[in-house]
């Protein structure tokens, strides 16, 4: 078995977390963008979308607590959308602090009480403090401003009816029935049938007398007592009657009683161009030599209606009645798309004078359909009888073939679907004893892709869902677990055989030809992709990077990072392996120089494609610097009001892609860095008034690729170092002498701020810090093989810039011996190889220098620091690498240097990591293991030697 | 409240404005009893109609069924919202010989 329950679960739930993750990080950014545009709907529908979509997904991982919570975040940002709630920014402050404790809750087990009530407590000051519109001041019409059933959980939507008398004398009495039927309404969704068969004519008519009643039905989520009260001023004389009743068996209602309004809105603009192309095919149906080629159209129109008006059913809050209009379009697309798929193709007969009839009357009546949704009429008889009359003329509906359609919400949900069928599937894997949790996750995950399917087109892979869904359904009660399990294999490679077929875009042979140029025409599917259900929507939220890589997402596949892992380490073992080939040919060279050619040859191909496969499998684990930077607003919000300071946060270059394990590491030191800069760097309105800046700070992080490195550059526009004063901090903390301080240059100067316990607030600004130093930025750094630096001008500015390698796994690195043994120098941390004639090497008590190219270096040699013999030979001079480090270079002589190689730097093992002056360790390629040098830690020498140099 | 009435090319045409409600509906059904008849073609613009009670609701559903036919040219929002909250909105039974409706297209135009 592949999965057992507690497998499963806990694999939903991580799924969840990192949707979740996402999710919560686009939604910062919609919120923070409504904030400052309270206005725009879409950013309120994004944000709802996103709530919504959490809450889901939260639900159906076992996450009730982050779903409960969010339940009352989507009630406010629902009524927000109906332009009931004005969005402010505490709204948006009460929403961002409910989604930190979803955050909170995902982080860990979600048990904490506490931190669920601290939820439920933002989402009670969020129902309470939202300003509401009063009611007449709602915006749009009447139905398209119905507000969605409030309050409760969702399963809790009743449907009452309510009869309502008024006292003849109702008018007089000031008691306006109006008035009474729009606080009811308030309540929910409702129609309302005015009788008026006692009103007498007008001329006996008195007018000031009340003859008409009420008989109204409410969707709603109050209780009957919320009911009952609307009418406690006037029960004593007029007659009311209120009583629940059967949602299927209710008055077809306002669209918003059983969908939300964007997916209302987007149904509708589908389904008006869907019937605006179906009418111009049908009455073009005239032109019979073009038949075959409009009946396409006609097919695909009707195919792609009944697709939308199926997915619209399939998600409802409350279930339509029968006669829902809906339904009957829905069956009548369904029939007559039946009737055109008959008469598709020039091979097939035409579809007659009647048949052309029938699909325009079908036309005719699919409006009406439309039109009755909308204003909450029933579906008359009109539909069934046209249905019959198909009937009559045709045969039953064969399987309709695959129109050509958009592929990035069925990508999506294709990808997740395979994941939780196919880890429970896998051939050859025991199938006989699945649990009923795997059942039913794999009917979820295949409905789900049916209904993506049925919405795309997809015809085939929504029939091989659905076989498999009734399979799944079946296997418990079979007598044979063991054919039942072989059954769903085989039906599940069906299905997975359809979503290959479908994003590869061919039409599966056996049900349909394929489609005709005009068919292929790509109208359908940019219709296609604008109709989403909430959940993929968040594709169109993303950035346009991202959207335009939507074209591909059919293809992408979520891997276990380590999965990954493994592969890529494989990938750096069969670099290192090849770096052994060219040692054997060195061997057989001389005897067997034939043989040695040959290995020379292979080692070449191999080596080749070895940095192909290298290329490729560091492409999979690159991903934008986008991912990271989405908390970043936030942050910079928040921490901006916190000290009353305006700062806007510019982002450069976020698609700029960054090895995974890169960029979670990396998270951290950005973070405090963009803090440091809104914290220490920028000034309070009133300084920057009074130094003649704009009150608004700016703080920019720009993101560029030099080479194989990535830069990342964090600059703001507030007061800079001042020089002096981080001088007279060093001194003052007894980091340095006033000698030693004065003597350093501003370069190095602005380095003091990476030394551990040196706090750039107190010297700079007089705000304290948090207590964690840029020395602890610039160690995380370290540890990615980057460097930090900070530039900076005294009123104007800093600028720090963190360069890193772009990903971790495969580093190359320089071969050096120093007496008999090899070490290894990250090619990165040097920044050249010299020959230093001994004439250049000068001596200054226990300290060497050198002059190279104009500059004074710390000279130092390998072998001294590793405590070895200085093999000195008293040759000309000496091979030595200019190793960068914070206080300068440092010259490290070593004896000879033997290659540049590709490696996997592998941490020291337990114990030897105390080892300060190496990082780790490396094979090489003829399979001796090789200490890595950390430059940081010659970089500690060399600081030594500075300040030595500078005390004297 | 203010009710005008003129006659244009065989149809009535009535502009009412302002809240016209319960307190001022005797008045109202007064003038329009003087001036409508079984046959009159009558057009309402109720633009500038800024509240209506159940009571004017209730007069003008009894001024369509009278007359032959009767379209609102020109409604305003207060008006649509309350004729469709009290499905007024839908077609009102015919009267002997003529075609009332209420509301006219114009009313439906405004909802789709």
């Amino acid at each position: 078995m592949a999965f057992t329950p507690p497998d499963l679960l806990e694999l939903t739930r991580a799924a969840f977390r990192q949707e979740a993750d996402e999710l919560l990080a686009e939604l910062d950014t919609t919120l923070l963008q409504l904030e400052a545009a309270p206005d725009d709907e879409a950013l309120i529908h994004r944000a709802f979308r996103a709530i919504h979509t959490l809450k889901g997904s939260g639900a159906t991982a076992g996450f009730l607590d982050v779903s409960s919570v969010l339940h009352g975040v989507e009630d406010t940002l629902g009524e927000a959308r109906e332009g009931r709630v004005v969005v402010t920014g505490a709204i948006v402050d009460l929403v961002l602090r409910t989604t930190d404790v979803v955050r909170r809750i995902l982080q860990g087990e979600g048990g904490d009480s506490a931190l669920i009530e601290e939820g439920h407590a933002a989402v009670r000051a969020l129902a309470e403090h939202a300003p509401r519109v009063a009611a007449g001041a709602r915006p749009s019409g009447f139905l398209g401003a119905a507000p969605a059933p409030p309050g409760g959980p969702e399963g809790d939507v009743g449907v009452y009816s309510v009869r309502f008398v008024p006292a003849r004398s109702g008018f007089r009495s000031g008691k306006d029935p109006l008035h009474l039927l729009r606080e009811l309404e308030g309540l929910g969704v409702m129609v309302v049938a005015a009788r008026t068969g006692d009103v007498p004519p007008l001329l006996d008519l008195d007018p000031e007398l009340c003859f008409l009643s009420f008989e109204a039905q409410l969707a709603t989520r109050s209780p009957l007592e919320t009911l009952r009260s609307v009418f406690a001023l006037v029960e004593a004389e007029a007659e009311v009657a209120i009583s629940a009743v059967p949602a299927t068996k209710a008055w077809v209602l306002g669209p918003t009683a059983y969908f939300d309004q964007e997916t209302i809105d987007g149904f509708v603009g589908e389904a008006r161009e869907n019937l605006e192309e179906l009418e111009a095919e049908v009455v073009a149906l005239e032109d019979p030599p073009r038949e075959g080629g409009r009946m396409d159209g006609i097919f695909r129109a009707l195919h792609n209606l009944k697709g939308q008006a199926g997915l619209l059913l399939s998600d409802v809050r409350l279930p339509p009645p029968p006669d829902h209009p809906l339904f009957a379009l829905r069956d009548l697309c369904h029939s007559a798309e039946g009737l055109a798929e008959r008469h598709r193709g020039e091979e097939r007969p035409s579809i007659g004078a009647e048949g052309a009839q029938i699909l325009l009357q079908a036309v005719d009546l699919l409006e009406t359909l439309l039109a009755s949704f909308l204003e909450a009429r029933a579906a008359g008889g009109e539909a069934r009888a046209l249905l019959d009359r198909i009937a009559r003329i045709g045969g039953p509906h064969e399987a309709a073939a695959a129109a050509p359609v958009a592929r990035s919400v069925f990508a999506s949900v294709a990808d997740q679907c395979q994941i939780v069928v196919g880890s429970t599937l896998r051939p050859g894997e025991r199938t006989e004893d699945l649990t009923p949790i795997e059942l039913k996750s794999m009917q979820r995950a295949l409905q789900t892709l049916a209904r993506a399917a049925a919405f795309e087109g997809r015809t085939v892979v929504h029939q091989k869902a659905e076989v498999l869904i009734s399979a799944c359904r079946d296997y418990p009660s079979s007598d044979d677990r063991s054919a039942a399990g072989e059954r769903l294999v085989l039906h599940y490679r069906g299905v997975e055989d359809a979503i290959r077929r479908a994003a590869e875009g061919v039409s599966p042979p056996a049900v349909s030809p394929p489609p005709t140029p005009e068919a292929a025409s790509d109208r359908p599917q940019a219709r296609a992709t604008s109709l989403r259900p909430p959940k993929p929507a968040r594709a169109t939220d993303r950035a346009p990077a991202a959207a335009a890589a939507d074209g591909v997402a059919s293809r992408s596949l979520r891997v276990d990072q380590h999965k990954l892992d493994q592969l890529l380490r494989a990938v750096g073992e069969l670099l290192v392996a090849r770096n052994s080939l060219p040692t054997f040919a060195k061997r057989l060279e001389g005897e067997r120089s034939a043989i040695a050619r040959d290995v020379k040859d292979v080692g070449e191909r191999i080596s080749r494609i070895a940095d192909d496969l290298q290329s490729a499998v560091m492409a999979i684990r690159m991903m934008p610097i986008r991912v990271m930077f989405q908390r970043l607003p936030r942050l910079v919000r928040d921490l901006a009001r916190s000290e009353d300071k305006q700062v806007q946060l510019v982002v450069f270059g976020d698609d700029t892609e960054l090895d995974k394990a890169v960029i979670e590491q990396l998270s951290d030191p950005l973070v405090h860095l963009v803090r440091n800069a809104v914290d220490h760097g920028v000034e309070t309105p009133d300084e920057r008034r009074s130094a003649g800046k704009r009150e608004q700070a700016v703080v920019d992080l720009k993101v560029t690729r030099e080479g194989s490195f990535v830069v990342i550059e964090i600059a703001d526009d507030g007061r800079g170092l001042r020089v002096e004063k981080l001088r007279d901090k060093a001194v003052e903390k007894g980091l340095l002498t006033r000698a030693a301080a004065d003597a350093l240059s501003r370069e190095a100067t602005y380095e003091l701020v990476f030394l551990p316990g040196f706090s750039t607030a107190e010297a700079v600004t007089s705000i304290s810090g948090r207590g964690v130093g840029l020395d602890v930025v610039r160690n995380n750094v370290r540890q990615l093989h980057g460097t930090v630096t900070v530039e900076s001008e005294a009123g104007k500015g800093s600028t720090f810039r963190v360069k890193l390698p772009a990903s971790l796994m495969v580093s190359k690195a320089i071969v050096v011996e120093a007496s008999d043994d090899q070490y290894l120098f990250p090619i990165d941390s040097i920044r050249e190889l010299v020959k230093l004639d001994r004439s250049e090497i000068h001596r200054i008590g226990q300290h060497r220098f050198a002059h190279i190219r104009g500059s004074i270096v710390a000279v130092t040699s390998l072998a001294g620091l590793l405590g070895l013999e200085d093999r000195d030979a008293g040759g000309e001079g000496r091979t030595a690498a200019i190793v960068r480090t914070r206080l300068g270079d440092v010259a490290v002589i070593v004896d000879r240097l033997v290659a540049e190689i590709d490696v996997i730097v592998k941490p020291l093992a337990e114990g030897l990591d105390r080892l300060r002056l190496f990082q780790g360790a490396a094979i090489l390629g003829d399979g001796r293991v090789a200490l890595v040098l950390d430059p940081s830690q010659l970089g500690a020498v060399a600081q030594a030697a500075s300040l030595a140099r500078a005390a004297r | 409240m203010t009710l005008q009435i003129d006659h244009s090319g065989g149809q009535v045409i009535l502009t009412l404005n302002g809240e016209p409600s319960v307190s001022g509906v005797k008045e109202l059904h007064a003038s329009l009893v003087a001036h409508l008849t079984p046959e009159s073609k009558v057009l309402l613009n109720a633009s500038h109609l800024r509240r209506v009670d159940a009571a004017v609701l209730q007069l003008l559903h009894a001024v369509a069924r009278y007359v032959r036919t009767f379209d609102v040219t020109e409604s305003s929002p207060e008006l649509t919202q309350a004729l469709q909250l009290v499905g007024l909105d839908k077609p009102v039974e015919a009267p002997p010989g003529g075609a009332a409706r209420l509301p006219t297209s114009e009313v439906a135009r405004r909802r789709a």
